[in-house]
């Protein structure tokens, strides 16, 4: 699991960005969080999200535990309520993964609000906000095959 | 005990996060050092400046075959353009020789060299948020916290600016954080070459450059050239920041708002240039 978190983030940070033509591209990280997330528990949501987050606040930006602290809660949050959830409905998936991604993008919200950002000038990326959503949406169906496959390849247990 | 060992992952998870709540604050305020990663730190900007490459390839390949017949009608237009800038420089070497003073100025600046790192762009900040990337050169080129990151073109004999893309915040041995002009960190106090007056430029969550001039009086016109000040003394004077795309009248009476067109295209940085102190 943590080697297919690196692996895309590597490819979100250098590779899918030549593909943003509407300044949206959709966020596999996340994507593969949620996955993960649903297929086990909160503590490995936890970590996993930890991860991502301290990959993102160390390779690409300056303020040190944003993302650490904001993939960390949805981590914990999807894995520890995706027992009482139906894991073989995929519905249940887009729906988990487009709330990620609204969540993430709140709690970037209010943390940049207390660092003094500028944050009034952010509705005119929510637009953006929102395809990317729907992209996560539809995509993490596609993903969730994918990894199963690779799961069931390698005989991976989550 | 029955207490710790009953919630301890309770315990755990509002721990963590109110050691990344400290991080978030201390790194804030530039107190917080050694977040690299060390040695995977290296491996994984390694990894990132292959997919990087490769993209990079692919997307050019795919464009250089869309664009092959817009080169002819492009090349026509340019060697227009070269004729009418050469005629430009004529006019204005004739105008600055009839005045010794300008012309120690020009010869100045004609021979003002920088010691300077070739960078290549490695990864890219993926959210609508930040504007930011990460380079494949550190402090093992030399490059340090606060270096100039330009666009430029290398030349036979020297090196041309094309203009200001931002500033180094971050270093580690082998790769280098920059924030661009449009993220809204990124602060540089310019001068209005027409009219010699002085502001700060700002970028935005929105992606555009707005500024002000301290003087709410000056003359600021659309088309302005903006360069950098050099007051603060980490931007060094003379690099080009843009043109004045709309001058804005606000209720502040004391200052004049105006938003800015970079000089640089944003969307397709590749090859850097980091001006080394």
């Amino acid at each position: 699991m943590s080697s297919l978190i690196i692996i895309s983030f590597v490819f979100q940070t250098s590779f899918i960005g030549f593909f943003n033509y509407f300044n949206v591209i959709p966020n596999f990280p996340l994507i593969l969080l949620v996955i993960f997330a649903m297929l086990s528990d909160g503590v490995t949501g936890g970590t996993l999200g930890f991860l991502t987050g301290i990959l993102y606040d160390a390779m690409i930006f300056n303020i040190f535990g944003l993302y650490t602290l904001i993939y960390f809660l949805i981590g914990v949050t999807i894995g520890a309520i995706s027992d009482e959830m139906l894991r073989e409905n995929r519905i249940v998936y887009s729906v988990a993964a487009g709330i990620s991604t609204v969540v993430m993008h709140l709690l970037l919200y209010i943390i940049l609000f207390f660092l003094r950002f500028r944050v009034q000038s952010a509705k005119s990326i929510l637009p953006n906000i929102l395809f990317e959503t729907a992209l996560n949406t539809v995509l993490v169906v596609f993903v969730l095959k994918f990894v199963l496959y690779l799961f069931d390849k390698f005989n991976v247990k989550a | 005990m029955n207490f710790l060992k009953e919630h301890f992952k309770k315990i755990l998870f509002f721990l963590t996060v109110l050691i990344l709540i400290i991080m978030i604050g201390l790194s804030s305020i530039g107190r917080l050092e050694g977040t690299d990663l060390g040695f995977v730190g290296n491996m994984i900007s390694g990894f990132q400046k292959l997919t990087y490459k490769t993209g990079n390839t692919l997307t050019n390949s795919f464009y250089s075959v869309q664009e092959i017949v817009k080169m002819r009608e492009e090349n026509i237009m340019l060697t227009e353009n070269v004729y009418k800038l050469r005629e430009q420089i004529r006019i204005l070497e004739n105008i600055i020789n009839k005045s010794d003073a300008l012309e120690t100025e020009y010869e100045m600046k004609k021979n003002l060299s920088y010691d300077y790192v070739v960078g290549q762009v490695i990864a890219i900040d993926d959210t609508n948020w930040f504007s930011r990337f990460t380079i494949d050169k550190g402090e093992n080129d030399g490059i340090q916290q606060n270096d100039i990151v330009i666009q430029a073109v290398k030349t036979d004999d020297s090196m041309v600016q094309i203009g200001l893309l931002g500033i180094v915040t971050q270093t580690s041995s082998d790769w280098s954080k920059v924030i661009t002009l449009l993220d809204e960190s990124c602060k540089v106090s310019f001068k209005d070459i027409e009219n010699d007056e002085s502001g700060i430029v700002q970028g935005s969550i929105d992606g555009n450059v707005t500024g002000y001039f301290f003087n709410s009086k000056t003359g600021a016109e659309t088309g302005d050239n903006l360069v950098t000040s050099g007051i603060g003394e980490i931007y060094i004077p003379g690099i080009y920041i843009g043109d004045v795309k709309d001058v804005v009248k606000t209720t502040d009476a004391s200052t004049l708002k105006i938003i800015v067109e970079p000089a640089v295209d944003f969307t397709k940085i590749n090859r850097v240039y980091v001006l080394t102190k």
